[in-house]
């Protein structure tokens, strides 16, 4: 790795911590102890999970 | 540790050039479980778990260089069939553990998508771009986690296009859509098994037939056992999240929250104005699965190219390969979205969870993949 490559690889992950923070600060405030099970097994997935296969609907996000 | 300390803050004992590149990859280790604790301190254990899943993903893919673009293309110019034969050997095992859960499970969420004019459309032009940006949806993200210039180019056109293509998928859905096809309701858990095993198979001894007689791109016995990793970590990415592995949905919100952190307002756009997504949209990114396990995705893709001394590879390219590789880009972004997903949210994970749209997906996407290769040594890039 040069330096270069270096140099590019600091300022991709710069800007990516920069945007992490910046969002986390934009979000609506979480309730860290409102958090769903660990597993989604036998108790379901998050309200308001996305996924690139679900189409756009009303009922987008809900299991089968 | 001590020792080790003194020598990097004296310059005469600095350390040799060997260490210090096997300094990164422990460094790097250490980042990637603090970001694990944050994670798990600060959104929850569930996206805790999908952040190690993330890191599993990029550590594989880096690691044996497992490309979906490149397993298809070379086939396409050599039949050489050990990639694509990877490929099913992940979606098999995904597939053997992934389906008896759904059919027993019904929280579970398999990754069923409609069966739409924009899936044929959106899946044979993001074939064929994979192969002239050289990466699909996760190729692009580990060899941009990695530090590939050309990758690290092709992500942001990646997510500004994923972004505009949910932005306008509700208009190419009006186009005309079946709804999706599940079939692990339509056949049973043993008859889907049986099935999409079986054609699997059958495809496997086609490419067996007509394989062709050069050494294989990928040799030794690493590319199995990376496929037999990420077959293991789809099935817990579906456990933990209750939905399967999937890469563009989270680039194209990651573009959303950017745009409306611009000044767009999505409140009204068909889409981003869902509940679903504007529930996304006010929340943490850190919130989203596909977001988290994207995010490890590319810090693992970091951490094992350091490993092997492969992180930042040196690139010179033309300026006309640049722009293409920006544009295809841009394309994949866009594309993926109309189609239900890139190579893994339609295809691995499509097949995998046993929805006929992964194998619409797959057919189209292979035929654009034969135009892409076309269009690809047009372009004068190598294989």
């Amino acid at each position: 790795m040069n330096r270069r490559s270096s140099w590019l690889i600091a300022l991709f992950w710069a800007a990516v911590l920069a945007l992490l923070v910046l969002d986390w600060h934009a979000a609506t405030p979480h309730d860290r102890f409102a958090e769903p099970p660990p597993l989604a097994l036998g108790n379901g997935p998050a309200a308001d999970a996305g996924h690139c296969s679900l189409a756009p609907g009303p009922d987008a996000s809900s299991s089968r | 540790m001590a020792s080790t300390l003194t020598s990097t803050l004296t310059p005469q004992a600095a350390p040799a050039p060997r260490q210090r590149l096997r300094l990164a990859p422990g460094l790097l280790l250490l980042a990637a479980l603090a970001a694990f604790a944050a994670i798990t301190w600060l959104v929850g254990w569930r996206q805790g778990l999908l952040w190690l899943i993330g890191l599993g993903y990029g550590l594989l893919l880096a690691a044996a260089a497992f490309g979906f673009t490149t397993g298809w293309r070379m086939w396409i110019t050599r039949c050489d069939p050990k990639g694509l034969w990877a490929q099913f050997v992940g979606i098999a095992v995904a597939m053997l553990l992934s389906v008896p859960l759904l059919a027993a499970h019904p929280e579970l969420q398999g990754a069923d998508g409609p069966l739409s004019i924009s899936l044929l459309v959106g899946a044979f032009v993001f074939g064929a771009a994979m192969q002239v940006a050289d990466g699909c949806g996760s190729g692009t993200l580990y060899k941009a986690g990695l530090g590939h210039p050309v990758s690290l180019a092709v992500l942001p056109a990646f997510v500004l296009g994923s972004f505009a293509g949910a932005t306008q998928l509700p208009a190419w859905l009006r186009l005309g859509a079946l709804p999706p096809v599940d079939l692990v309701d339509v056949l049973g858990a043993g008859g889907t098994l049986a099935a999409q095993l079986g054609a699997l198979a059958l495809l496997a001894a086609l490419l067996w037939r007509w394989r062709g007689p050069g050494p294989s791109r990928w040799a030794g016995s690493t590319v199995w056992w990376a496929a037999i990793g990420l077959g293991l970590l789809a099935t817990a990415n579906l456990v933990v999240a209750g939905q399967p592995w999937g890469i563009v949905y989270g680039l194209g919100l990651w573009g959303a929250k950017i745009a409306q952190a611009l000044g767009a307002d999505l409140s009204h756009n068909a889409f981003w104005s869902l509940p679903a997504q504007q529930a996304q949209l006010h929340a943490s990114v850190l919130m989203d699965n596909t977001s988290v396990t994207d995010l490890g995705l590319l810090l693992g893709a970091l951490i094992a190219a350091s490993w092997k001394g492969k992180a930042g590879p040196s690139v010179r390219l033309p300026a006309r390969q640049w722009m293409a590789s920006i544009a295809a880009g841009l394309l994949l972004g866009y594309s993926s979205r109309l189609a239900f997903g890139c190579n893994v949210g339609a295809y691995f994970s499509g097949i995998a969870t046993g929805s006929l749209h992964g194998w619409v997906w797959f057919a189209c996407a292979f035929g654009g993949s034969l135009l892409g290769v076309r269009l690809r040594h047009r372009l004068g890039m190598q294989d």
